[in-house]
């Protein structure tokens, strides 16, 4: 089985873990002859090169009269249709998206001039960038941030892998958080439900779908980061190409392998052009595996790498395809959508406002509450939620305060208890404070994106226990970094000094993370800070740009991103920046099931 | 025939369930005895206890039955230490919390067994496949889980039966059958088919981790049983043995005995303070349908030594539940009634028991 080069068990490190092996049933693509009843035994031969042939069994039937079997094989569409595992990515046999298959397509792609020829574009999260740095720069002297980081993965990808453009995803993001502040209003209207729950972790959301059908209308509907760019490249920017969506091929690389599952999710899919709006993606780990493999040395500058991290900020520059990079959207690390909705209320409100957020039990678990410091009265209840236990607890506290019934049968549960339950303690004032949010950002790492299972490890010198003997963990099935053996802080992820340094590196020498963005600290004295202003601008105009290019409004005045356009143009934005969920039943049989 | 020192007597069988019962709980604070069963209910009976002369005689009364509403299997239950609330685990891959009404019934049973409805306060969902194992801690303020599924889940107690999930621990790589918490730590044991048993702790400010994996038995570990003082955990094996870990240091277990005797599987183990001045006895069952019943003690620390665990087999009873497996075996809490034992079978069946040293 080929899992992609980068990826062995022991370095999962996700949260959310298969909880039986696949069975999903091969299907049987092998035309049944039609023969007389009774004559249809067969029997299966293996040959010397471990190839299946099919047999008569009534005798010695020549090599001639055998039929070679097709080799079984799982796609990653067997996977989501099937809630056989709570799939994690990783444990699912990802043949289709690992980097020997980038280099195949490099390498059989035809000239430039031929029409078969596909345009490689490579977009790069930068929660992927802030790995790589803290990465390079915990063997170096000097830190080394995400911007040259970029420039160096640039140079990698158009000098050596012949890629023609190369991205980062924050433009993509700008928009996704723009649309999906857009939908946040759209609920608090009346259309849709609420707390809308954040979407862009694709981990939480093949959860939701499998475990917790009765969430999905929470959950919103704006494409991720990684969808967005895809619609970007295969849409805008090949119509500026003059090339159609198939004759791209976009790769993407990410701090997560779920984002693999989230890239072949049917609704990505360009039935009329055959073809995916992300053609394949890599993780962090497999990007950088994929530089080792062809000598590339990361640490080593290139050539102009110091100007070229102004380069964000120079403009529009015509009709070019150029994005603002590296935009900085203050709040978390994994796309700072609860802050994008705080910084929106905030700036909507009349009067001046006040965030206080309050950490439950630890980081992972924050409550944020903006209110309006004159009146006094809440203008968003929103919390941040990361890993698999608070997720839980999320679920729940949704599911109580919307009358959701929680849960249904995977296993055939739910059945007949009747829950008596209690109506909630306190009445008037009490019950308001017990309000529920208006906003989840959810997602299933805990540290969130920067912690991805994607993600490059920290190097590990040696596996010793408390008394310094030196112990075959993984020979005991152990995970390396989920059980050092020690009762000591960092033992469990082994790596959450390492998160922060990933942190660290993503904010790349603002503090972190930074402050809000107020009136009082867009004016301040911070050279970065203008210059993401400017950046920030930029991004504005070219979505507001984009939109109009790509959905044609029947207007011929000037349109924001928070306009709303004509009908048919505004399904278009439906169609280009929002998505969709389904639940998927379950199909497991229980006599199939190792006990 | 072997001469042992003490011998097992039959107090009484309780009927009813209509398929196997799989485990039975002592309420820790009142005299209720509650067994569950595949027939997806909850039976509890009360008891009395009489003093005649020597022999204290004891009386079991059918109380009530909670069909419960599991769609599947209760296989296990677990009284919180306040004894006012029972968590059921099921099959359906559920956990039901269970209590009366306070307000109607004063909270309480009185002696002559008057009852209020049990009704299901809260419902635990999380489990992706069978719960197999239920504990609380022994402060009541978390509740752990098992399941098929591999994980172990630890649960905070709130007031008004809420609860709020405190760790999802995907450490096994198996299913895992069996949970158990250490009598006054917060240490949570877990037992595996993959042939593990591992130790988990909570971190005050992330969340709880696996501490230790013991390793050694050579099959699933079906059962675990601290002892009294928590400086011991047994474990009972599908390899037919028991083996005792002890706390060699604050975050060290290693294994000090193997006990063998039984011919199958052996599914339940408990540990309870028994007579005498020891480390307390150690009752073990299973597919063989055997009870055995260990004295455990110490030897006094050697010079410059440690002490060493003494175990002695000091009473055996087979066919306890005739030709049937025997899924549960647990010590009465109650102090008086150190002795007293009962057991669930295949057969339906609970019985209790008394040990009696000659």
């Amino acid at each position: 089985m080929a899992f992609s080069g980068a990826l062995t068990l022991t370095d999962l490190n996700d949260f959310i873990t298969p909880s039986q092996a696949c069975i999903k049933p091969v299907e049987q693509s092998n035309k049944v002859d039609v023969k007389d009843a009774g004559s249809a035994a067969t029997q299966i031969q293996v040959d010397s090169s471990g190839s299946y042939y099919e047999v008569s069994a009534n005798g010695s039937a020549p090599a001639a009269s055998s039929t070679k079997l097709e080799t079984a094989q799982i796609s990653l569409n067997d996977c989501l249709a099937c809630s056989g595992c709570i799939t994690s990515a990783e444990s699912v046999l990802i043949t289709l998206q690992s980097h020997t298959e980038v280099l195949n397509v490099l390498s059989t792609n035809s000239d430039p001039s031929s029409p078969a020829h596909r345009v490689p574009v490579l977009s790069i999260a930068p929660q992927s960038l802030a790995s790589l740095a803290a990465s390079v720069s915990s063997s170096s002297a000097q830190p080394v941030g995400p911007s040259r980081i970029l420039r160096r993965v640039e140079a990698f990808c158009k000098d050596v892998l012949g890629f023609s453009h190369v991205f980062d995803t924050t433009f993509a993001r700008h928009i996704a958080l723009l649309e999906h502040g857009r939908e946040f209003l759209e609920r608090r209207a009346g259309m849709g439900k609420l707390p809308m729950l954040a979407s862009a972790c694709p981990g939480w959301i093949c959860y939701a779908e499998k475990t917790h059908p009765e969430m999905l209308p929470f959950i919103s509907a704006t494409k991720s980061p990684q969808q967005v760019m895809g619609t970007l490249v295969k849409e805008w920017m090949g119509a500026k190409w003059g090339r159609s969506p198939e004759q791209i091929y976009h790769v993407t690389v990410m701090p997560c392998y779920d984002k693999k599952l989230e890239a072949s999710r049917q609704d990505f899919y360009n039935e009329a052009y055959a073809t995916r709006d992300v053609d394949c993606v890599l993780t962090t780990g497999e990007l950088e595996l994929l530089m080792r493999e062809k000598g590339w040395d990361l640490s080593m500058p290139v050539g102009g790498e110091e100007d070229a991290a102004r380069r964000g900020a120079v403009g529009l520059t015509g009709s070019g395809t150029a994005l603002p990079e590296l935009i900085a959207h203050p709040g978390t690390s994994s796309g700072s959508y609860l802050q994008s909705l705080v910084s929106m209320c905030a700036d909507a409100s009349p009067g001046p406002s006040a965030l206080s957020v309050r950490a439950v039990r630890t980081a992972d678990y924050e409550e944020h509450t903006l209110a309006d410091t004159g009146a006094g009265t809440v203008l968003l209840r929103g919390a941040k939620c990361y890993g698999f236990r608070n997720l839980q607890n999320v679920v729940r506290k949704v599911g109580r305060d919307a009358g959701v019934q929680v849960g249904r049968g995977a296993a055939g549960r739910m059945a007949a208890v009747r829950v008596r339950g209690r109506p909630r303690r306190g009445d008037g004032a009490a019950a308001e404070v017990d309000k529920g949010y208006d906003y989840v950002e959810v997602m299933a790492c805990p540290g969130g994106c920067v912690n991805g299972g994607g993600q490059l490890k920290p190097a590990v010198s040696a596996q010793e226990d408390a008394e310094g003997y030196a112990r075959d963990w993984a020979e005991n099935g152990v995970k390396l970094n989920t059980d050092g053996g020690l009762p000591s802080s960092d033992a469990r992820w082994g790596t959450r000094g390492w998160t922060k340094k990933v942190e660290e590196a993503y904010w790349h020498g603002l503090p972190t993370p930074p402050p809000s963005p107020g009136p009082e600290t867009i004016n301040g004295t911070s050279g970065n800070l203008s210059d993401d202003h400017q950046k920030i601008q930029w991004a504005d105009e070219l979505a507001s740009r984009i939109l109009q290019d790509l959905c044609q409004p029947n207007t011929s005045e000037a349109i924001r991103w928070n306009t709303t356009m004509d009908d048919e143009a505004e399904a278009r934005r439906r169609r280009l920046f929002r998505t969709q969920y389904r639940a998927v039943e379950s199909e497991v049989n229980g006599l199939a099931v190792k006990w | 025939m072997d001469s042992l020192p003490a011998r097992i007597e039959l107090i009484t069988q309780l009927e009813g369930h209509d398929d196997r019962s799989w485990h039975v709980a002592w309420n820790p604070q009142r005299p209720i005895l509650a067994s569950c069963s595949a027939d997806k209910s909850v039976r509890l009976y009360t008891y009395k206890s009489l003093q005649e002369a020597e022999k204290a005689s004891l009386t079991f009364t059918y109380h009530t039955t909670i069909p419960t509403g599991h769609g599947k299997t209760v296989r296990a239950i677990a009284w919180s230490p306040s004894g006012k609330t029972l968590a059921t685990a099921s099959f359906d891959s559920n956990i039901g919390i269970w209590a009366q009404d306070e307000e109607e019934g004063a909270g309480v049973d009185d002696d002559k067994g008057r009852s209020t409805e049990w009704e299901c306060m809260t419902l635990l969902e999380g489990h992706e496949t069978e719960c197999k194992s239920i504990a609380y801690s022994s402060s009541g303020n978390l509740l752990a889980s098992c399941s098929r599924d591999k994980t172990v889940w630890v649960w905070e107690v709130h007031p008004d039966y809420d609860f709020e999930c405190m760790g999802v621990l995907m450490e096994h790589s198996q299913d895992v059958k069996c949970v158990a918490w250490h009598p006054h730590e917060e240490i949570l044991a877990s037992a595996s088919y993959d042939d593990t048993i591992k130790l988990y702790v909570d971190d005050p400010s992330e969340d709880w981790f696996c501490f230790a994996t013991l390793t050694g038995h050579e099959s699933t570990v079906w059962a675990l049983a601290f002892s009294p003082d928590g400086r011991y955990l047994a474990s009972g094996s599908d390899d037919k043995t028991v083996r005792v870990w002890e706390r060699v240091q604050e975050h060290k277990w290693e294994c000090v005995a193997v006990l063998k005797g039984h011919e199958r599987s052996v599914y339940s183990i408990s540990w309870g303070k028994g007579s005498g001045d020891g480390l307390g006895w150690l009752a073990s069952t299973g597919g063989d349908g055997t009870i055995h019943i260990w004295a455990m003690s110490s030897t006094a620390a050697e010079e410059g030594g440690k002490s060493t665990l003494v175990h002695k087999l000091i009473a055996r009873f087979p066919c306890a539940h005739d030709v049937s497996d025997v899924n549960s075996v647990v010590w009465c809490p109650h102090q008086g009634l150190e002795n007293v034992f009962a057991t669930a079978g295949d057969d339906g069946l609970v019985r209790v028991w008394r040990v009696i040293l000659a």
